[in-house]
């Protein structure tokens, strides 16, 4: 097996492959065209010229890709693009041409022609519901409404049904770990599993697998990894010194539309429980965006929350391109896809719970309820 | 935009530390609730205390805000139902500063808004200080349910429906019972 290495990963032959993509439209069509995928990770857009109808991609690529062709803002379709030879053929625009080649783009097309059967099912009952609605027609407009949900339970059935009959599909996995982009926990490992080796050691199925052997190394009963991080006053903390009383240990930044709501809530919650063995422990991350000095932002942030928190700062630990480049970040797998995250640690120096519904309002009723 | 705007105003204020009044006030659940803040009452006799033997449901929505204004049958067909069971429910106009234009829409919205309504005005004020902002209000629809002088839950109008009301009456709430009860549909 030949290994080939881009930016700095060890990526084996048979996991980058190549691509043609040959179009050929009206032969009456010139101009200019973008082809949108992605690629380890990272999106590319990759142009080419089309003369009388006729363009042609070539590139490399990993994993298959939702992508996109564009001509022009409203000349456009999307396919799955994999590493082999795409076909784009049509006596028209792009958007009415036939785009096959690879499995991937063999599922889409079935998946997308389930989605539309049922649109237009859904459209023409919907029609009817407005005509007798109009026409106060009571037993028929009742008939066409039932008629409606009973669509409506179809079209939900339609993702599951497409993920359990496909375990060796890109577009299946990719549906199925669009919902696991966040934090995951343990338990989806048997839905992965479910998946086809191929499929699992795949860029995206690999990257997967390593967030899930995560949650299980700090899922509850875990022990919290130590580290000792410095407060606002510069000096020395340690989770260990708190040791004898539940913490939550909230790893935050502060670019995110949530962060003041979760911030309230967490000084409620601190607040609620400050004559129980209880901390809430905050370890601040970067905010991208701020030009000014971090650490005084920092501080500006945490100032209300004083008697209330401990805080301490890890600024610098985590690249939001990169990764953790810190000890904590590493030990704690932060990334910009998992921070803002929050640990319910116990007395023992063991997790809870991990991954807390910061956002939830009444959340401090669930914690008083795991407090030991 | 006007929510995020209000909250990175409050964010402001907070961190800033250069508001006088910055005596930090905090609305929490089970704080006690004798007084009504200074509002401006726009529908019904208003109210400047709590009556520890009622139950209040305070709705905070603006004319700018959509859902607010979508839920606005749904609480009136609860006020209709339980409004002689002691259950009195507020419209409490907040994050706008033009009274005239909360009047107007209160006017058109005639029978269809039949319960109390008060003005607030805009940040600042004395409803803003000690309820938005202390309770961390970022985002509205917001529902605010007191009973025995006390706050006993911060949720939204969408988790109230006829029968987590009558748990209230009832005197058997309990956030986790009312949950249960709840549909969480608009």
């Amino acid at each position: 097996m030949l290994l080939l290495s881009s930016v700095g990963m060890s990526i084996s032959a048979d996991a980058q492959r190549p691509f043609t993509v040959k179009g050929q439209l009206d032969k009456g069509i010139n101009g200019k065209i973008y082809l949108r995928y992605t690629k380890h990770g990272s999106p590319q857009r990759d142009s080419a010229l089309i003369h009388n109808g006729a363009f042609l991609f070539k590139g490399i690529i990993g994993d298959p890709s939702y992508s996109t062709l564009e001509r022009k803002p409203d000349d456009t379709q999307s396919f799955y693009l994999e590493g082999t030879s795409i076909n784009v053929s049509g006596s028209g625009e792009l958007n009415s041409a036939k785009i096959t080649g690879g499995s991937a783009q063999a599922d889409y097309i079935e998946l997308m022609s389930k989605y539309k059967v049922l649109r237009e099912q859904m459209d023409s009952v919907k029609a009817r519901v407005e005509a007798y609605k109009t026409a106060s027609n009571d037993p028929a407009l009742q008939q066409a409404e039932a008629m409606l949900k009973e669509l409506s339970v179809k079209a939900d059935a339609v993702d599951p049904a497409f993920i359990q009959a496909k375990p060796d599909s890109y577009v299946a996995f990719n549906m199925w770990r669009n919902k696991h982009r966040w934090v995951v926990d343990a338990s989806i490992e048997a839905d992965f599993k479910r998946f086809s080796e191929r499929i699992q050691r795949s860029e995206e199925g690999k990257k997967m697998a390593s967030k899930i052997a995560t949650a299980k190394r700090l899922g509850a009963g875990q022990v919290a990894p130590d580290f000792t991080l410095k407060d606002t006053q510069g000096n020395d903390v340690s989770l260990s010194s708190f040791k004898g009383k539940n913490v939550l240990l909230y790893f935050w930044t502060s670019n995110f539309i949530r962060s003041e709501s979760n911030s309230f809530n967490l000084g409620r919650i601190g607040r609620k429980f400050k004559d129980r063995n209880f901390k809430v422990l905050t370890v601040y991350y970067d905010n991208v965006n701020a030009g000014t000095d971090q650490l005084d932002y920092w501080k500006g942030l945490v100032k209300p929350f004083e008697g209330t928190w401990s805080s301490v700062s890890d600024i610098g630990g985590l690249d939001h391109t990169s990764g953790p480049v810190s000890p904590v970040a590493k030990a704690y797998a932060l990334s910009t896809t998992e921070i803002p995250i929050a640990y319910l640690i116990g007395p023992d120096g063991k997790i809870i719970a991990r991954n807390l519904p910061l956002h939830q309002e009444d959340l401090a009723l669930d914690i008083e309820k795991l407090l030991k | 935009m006007k929510r995020l705007y209000t909250g990175l105003l409050a964010l402001f204020l907070f961190s800033s530390g250069l508001n006088a009044r910055a005596q930090q006030l905090y609305l929490d659940l089970g704080d006690e609730l004798t007084e009504y803040p200074k509002v401006e009452w726009i529908k019904g006799q208003g109210l400047t205390k709590f009556d520890e033997r009622k139950i209040y449901i305070i709705e905070l929505w603006a004319t700018w805000c959509k859902p607010c204004i979508a839920v606005m049958p749904h609480l009136n067909e609860l006020h209709q139902k339980f409004k002689d069971k002691n259950v009195v429910i507020i419209a409490q106009n907040v994050m706008e500063d033009d009274k005239q234009k909360v009047e107007e829409f209160v006017k058109q919205q005639g029978d269809g808004l039949n319960y109390q309504v008060a003005y607030s005005g805009a940040a600042g004020s004395d409803f803003d200080r000690r309820w938005v902002k202390a309770a961390g209000v970022s985002a509205i629809p917001a529902t605010f349910v007191v009973q025995h002088n006390k706050l006993v839950w911060q949720t939204t109008p969408y988790m109230l429906n006829e029968k987590v009301l009558q748990l209230l009456v009832d005197g058997e709430f309990s956030i986790e019972a009312a949950k249960k009860l709840a549909d969480g549909q608009p």
